[in-house]
């Protein structure tokens, strides 16, 4: 529930021509055929009470509460589950529906406590709204715990961190169970028993300890406080509503934000947030206690040495002093010693402020963003085949699919929310490919199962997408009329697939994958009707991630698989604005919009309104400045909300980097891995106190609200700019909005976007112009954003990772659901219960030939690093395969993995590490010999 | 620079070896222009003039790479 109430139309809307008219309590209505009557009534304007119906869900028809009458039916049929019919006639308010309803609330009452004024729902309990509606006077059959037989003393379960499930005040509406069911897909709940003894059951255990995935569906959609948040048992009701936007994954989530004064009371999903519909994850819904943790720095520090202790400072005194050793390092070894890192955590504003101050004010394109190191193949790859860097879909489009093929990503875990829409599919009945050496969830899980489960060998991603595409065009499966008039570059690139070295039985020893399933699924994929693809970094973390993200885009043109709903290629975004950080100029070779440095035209719209002139030369990509760091060319970082200490590959060779560094400056929440090699420490804003805008992997740009003031004083931007003005460049807005208007006015792809717009449309995806001011949910729909679509001639060449007799193992790294990116944020919640270190996955073959039993600790070690982490015996790992997350600085996953990168891109091969895994003895192993001779040296 | 990679290769040399496999189905002589004009593309200058400056130090690398270090030397002119 929401006390902040949105309509509620009862059961689902029906797409289609509101073309079938009736008459409801003398109001004519016209609706789309399938609608059902409670909702034709609604659209009418006329409530009909109802208790289990809610119009996220499937209308189940049993509370009995939503009886019409119907001129000509018989008897007193339930509206939610009586579809309209033309000419219907429908009365809702008659003495005999009043008697009725009367009757069914006297049996609810008897059931229930009658405890409404210190109840937790006090104000927000549909039950106590329908008691008032349907004019509840008496209870003949007694009430409360003097009724007989009842279900008051049944025990609450507060097992779940976050919310509780007290029995005793349920209806048993199966609003909980459907809503697991139908809009989550984990189906955890059931009503168990029967009669009077049926009762909501998480698996016959308690919530903690079932499938229960805490989405917060269930919550959402009980009608009474049987589910409900602890934060509104423990502090009441809010008062007030904002609608911002999760900054978790890059799914962006809408949300309420419902608070009592400035103390945020929970966060509820937005009905009409594009993205989500509605639903949410565990980390939006509930992990948002970090921004009022006690960790959180709130006043600026500096100090001179990464061996002293911080110094709190003034706002004044930090930004001077950051200012005069910027420019002082500037003039001893050269403009282009300095740069800076933007956040793909940080809105869309303060990102570009902090690329504009890095080539306006720093005077260089030293400036990279955290994409780096997920999807920057993505960008390229996307740019050489389409002619943009974004994905071609709205997350909706899932729903036209008729075979999803999932790569390198795990969105059950990831991006949960659009999981969640994904199985809906699924479930519905369409085809599922999965492309993944682990046998992830998606693979079989409730009434679903992948038609194929490709496991392939890790790094070979490119040899299996050439496999498939061979079998397209060696079977005559290309889209002919497509590919002719829309594609380029076709006879070379079809010669070059057509080789029979790219066959699936050629390929089968490299990618471990039977050819005869990789032949099947490229049949499935090019012949199923409308096929998506959908990764994650699965493909673009390897030395050939931008070779991978081509191969996909050549396979999708082949099949004519772009440009309408249903399919294309659609990268699942990791962090909140990875996508708008992109768009933003973050990349040190692009300016907003993903326009190259070296185009004169481009560089003079921004020389004129920035007073610059701006270098036509790249900058340093984030690997590239830590190896000029070591090589003494690069002194001064500026890294905004990113925790490179820790997220980055080859933990000693980042610490080193760092260590070398004459100043850091850190703006973050807390003091992070990173931030143990600052100098300078610039406390950040929450994403509840920011104002701007986060743009999703769906490139959707939605409002980030302010829900409360900024705790440290100062918006982000305003400390950038502040920085560049101290620096002797004038950088001044009066608002975030400025800064949009800026934007818009410089990059055509933005041009019609405004914080005004957003308002009045709730969101936009770009390109947004003045002639598209709805904004693009589907690229490419006539033809490529280049013109035509490009196939690029995708060879396979392996990683120069192996295994070895040394390290015979390949490691594989990735996230996990209740946890997120460097775990700053979740760390600092209860969603440590479900993740409280990070585990390593070992196949029980491979356990069981190092002597490793589930929960032993073991070591970890590459050619550039050891760690050590709990053993988790899993066989959804293959043999010769381990897995895991990098959520904890503890155990540190980066300290093995190594600074072997794509080629087109440098972002680095996260997923390809060999190994070996031994029993360990100590408590806690010591990471790389660089790391504890940085770490030391920083304190730390 | 100490090796933190382990594989006794210079950053910039690896990343054109790395650049040059994904070329090696073009004759030599186009490998190293499209590798070339990618670096040109996305390559800080520092990192171009290191990567002729090993090469002229006679490092043991790829003779594509020798041909890429050429076309990046100074005075050539990017085509």
């Amino acid at each position: 529930m929401s006390l902040l109430k949105e309509p509620d139309f009862g059961t689902p809307a029906r797409a289609g021509e509101a073309t079938v008219e009736i008459t409801v309590d003398g109001i004519g209505v016209a609706v789309a055929p399938g609608t059902s009557v409670l909702r034709a009534a609604k659209d009418a304007g006329i409530d009909v009470p109802k208790l289990c119906a809610t119009d996220s869900l499937e209308a189940f028809g049993s509370c009995r509460l939503c009886v019409v009458e119907i001129d000509g039916a018989r008897g007193t049929p339930a509206s939610c589950t009586t579809p309209v019919a033309p000419g219907m006639v429908v009365r809702t308010q008659t003495g005999k529906l009043g008697k009725l309803r009367r009757g069914v609330m006297e049996l609810y009452i008897s059931d229930h406590p009658l405890d409404c004024l210190t109840c937790s729902a006090n104000g927000d309990c549909e039950l106590q709204d329908m008691a008032g509606v349907t004019g509840l006077r008496e209870v003949r059959y007694g009430s409360g715990v003097d009724a007989g037989a009842n279900h008051m003393d049944l025990l609450k379960d507060t097992s779940n961190p976050y919310f509780e499930f007290d029995p005793a005040k349920c209806i048993l509406c199966s609003r909980c169970v459907r809503a697991c069911d139908e809009v989550q897909g984990t189906l955890a709940l059931t009503i168990e028993g029967r009669g009077f003894g049926s009762a909501v059951s998480p698996g016959g255990t308690d919530f903690l300890s079932s499938d229960c995935v805490s989405c917060g569906a269930c919550v959402q959609a009980c009608p009474t406080a049987t589910l409900q948040e602890k934060s509104v048992v423990e502090l009441g009701m809010p008062t007030r509503s904002v609608v911002t936007t999760c900054a978790y994954c890059g799914v962006g989530c809408s949300f309420k934000a419902e608070l009592r004064g400035d103390e945020l009371v929970r966060m509820v999903p937005h009905k009409d947030g594009g993205a989500n519909e509605g639903h949410s994850c565990v980390k939006g819904r509930f992990a948002f206690g970090y921004a009022s943790h006690p960790d959180r720095v709130l006043a600026p520090r500096v100090r001179d040495s990464i061996a002293d202790e911080w110094r709190e400072v003034s706002w004044e005194e930090a930004i001077t002093h950051t200012a005069q050793r910027l420019r002082a390092i500037q003039a001893e070894h050269g403009t282009g010693s300095i740069g800076a890192i933007t956040s793909s955590r940080c809105t869309n504003e303060e990102v570009y402020v902090v690329q504009k101050m890095v080539r306006a004010a720093f005077g260089n394109n030293n400036v990279d963003t955290c994409a780096r190191v997920c999807h920057s193949p993505t960008g390229y790859g996307l740019s050489q085949t389409f002619g943009t860097s974004a994905g071609t879909q709205d997350f909706a489009s899932v729903a036209d699919a008729d075979v999803i093929m999932v790569i390198g990503s795990n969105p059950t875990d990831a991006h949960p929310v659009f999981g969640s829409r994904m199985k809906k599919r699924l479930r519905q009945g369409a085809q599922l490919i999965v492309v993944d050496p682990r046998h992830i969830d998606l693979v079989r899980s409730p009434h679903i199962e992948a038609a194929h489960h490709l496991a392939l060998n890790p790094g070979t991603n490119v040899a299996i997408v050439n496999a498939m595409a061979h079998v397209v065009v060696t079977e005559g499966l290309v889209d002919r009329a497509f590919v002719d008039a829309r594609c380029e570059d076709v006879p070379e690139w079809e010669a070059f697939i057509a080789d029979p070295v790219h066959a699936p039985e050629a390929v089968e020893e490299i990618t471990g994958v039977p050819a005869a399933d990789v032949r099947a699924a490229a049949r499935l994929y090019a012949t199923a009707g409308n096929a998506a693809i959908y990764y994650g970094l699965g493909v673009t973390e390897h030395s050939q991630g931008s070779t991978m993200v081509m191969g996909m885009a050549n396979l999708a043109m082949a099949t004519g698989n772009i440009g309408r709903s249903g399919v294309g290629i659609n990268p699942l975004r990791g962090q909140n604005n990875v996508q708008g950080s992109c768009d933003m100029g973050s990349f040190p070779h692009e300016l907003p919009g993903y326009r190259h440095v070296s185009d004169g035209s481009v560089r003079e719209v921004y020389n004129e309104l920035w007073g610059v002139d701006l270098l036509d030369e790249p900058g340093l990509r984030i690997p590239n400045m830590f190896d000029s760091a070591l090589d003494g060319s690069f002194r001064a970082l500026f890294v905004q909300g990113e925790d490179i200490a820790q997220s980055d590959p080859n933990t000693g060779h980042v610490h080193a980097a760092l260590a070398a560094l004459d100043l850091v400056v850190v703006q973050d929440l807390f003091v992070n891995e990173t931030a143990k090699f600052a100098h300078v420490l610039l406390p950040g804003t929450s994403f509840l106190e920011k104002d701007g805008t986060f743009t999703n992997a769906e490139r959707r740009i939605n409002r980030v609200r302010p829900v409360m003031p900024a705790r440290t004083g100062k918006q982000e931007w305003q400390i950038v700019c502040e920085i560049a003005q101290a620096m002797g460049y004038p950088m001044h807005y009066d608002s975030s909005a400025q800064i949009m208007d800026e934007i818009a006015l410089t990059t055509p792809t933005f041009a019609g976007v405004s914080f005004a717009h957003l308002d009045a449309v709730g969101s936009v995806q770009w390109p947004c112009t003045e002639q598209l001011p709805g904004g693009t949910p589907i690229m490419h729909v006539d033809g490529f954003v280049r013109g035509k679509g490009r196939f690029m001639v995708t060879p396979y060449v392996p990683t120069r990772e192996r295994s070895t007799r040394r390290f015979p193992l390949i490691l594989t790294t990735g996230r996990i659901l209740s946890q997120y990116n460097v775990g700053a944020q979740t760390r600092r919640t209860a969603n440590v219960t479900w993740h409280p270190e990070d585990v390593l996955e070992l196949h029980p073959h491979d356990a069981e030939v190092r002597g490793v039993t589930d929960g032993d600790r073991v070591e970890l070690s590459s050619r550039v690093g050891t760690t050590s982490l709990r053993a988790r015996i899993s066989d959804r790992m293959p043999v010769g395969v381990c897995y895991t997350t990098f959520h904890h600085p503890v155990s540190g996953a980066n300290v093995v993995t190594t600074d072997n990168s794509d080629w087109a891109t440098n972002c680095p091969e996260y997923k390809v590490t060999a190994v070996q895994v031994t029993p360990s003895t100590a408590p806690r192993a010591a990471a790389s010999a660089h790391e504890r001779t940085t770490v030391g040296a920083a304190g730390a | 620079m100490p090796d933190y990679h382990h594989d006794g290769l210079d950053p910039v040399v690896r990343m054109a070896e790395d650049m040059v496999a994904q070329f090696a189905h073009r004759p030599p002589d186009d490998a190293a222009a499209a590798v070339a004009a990618h670096v040109r593309k996305f390559w800080d200058p520092r990192m171009r003039r290191r990567l002729v400056t090993v090469v002229d130090e006679g490092a043991d690398v790829d003779p594509v790479v020798v041909r890429v270090a050429e076309m990046l030397s100074p005075g050539v002119p990017a085509p």
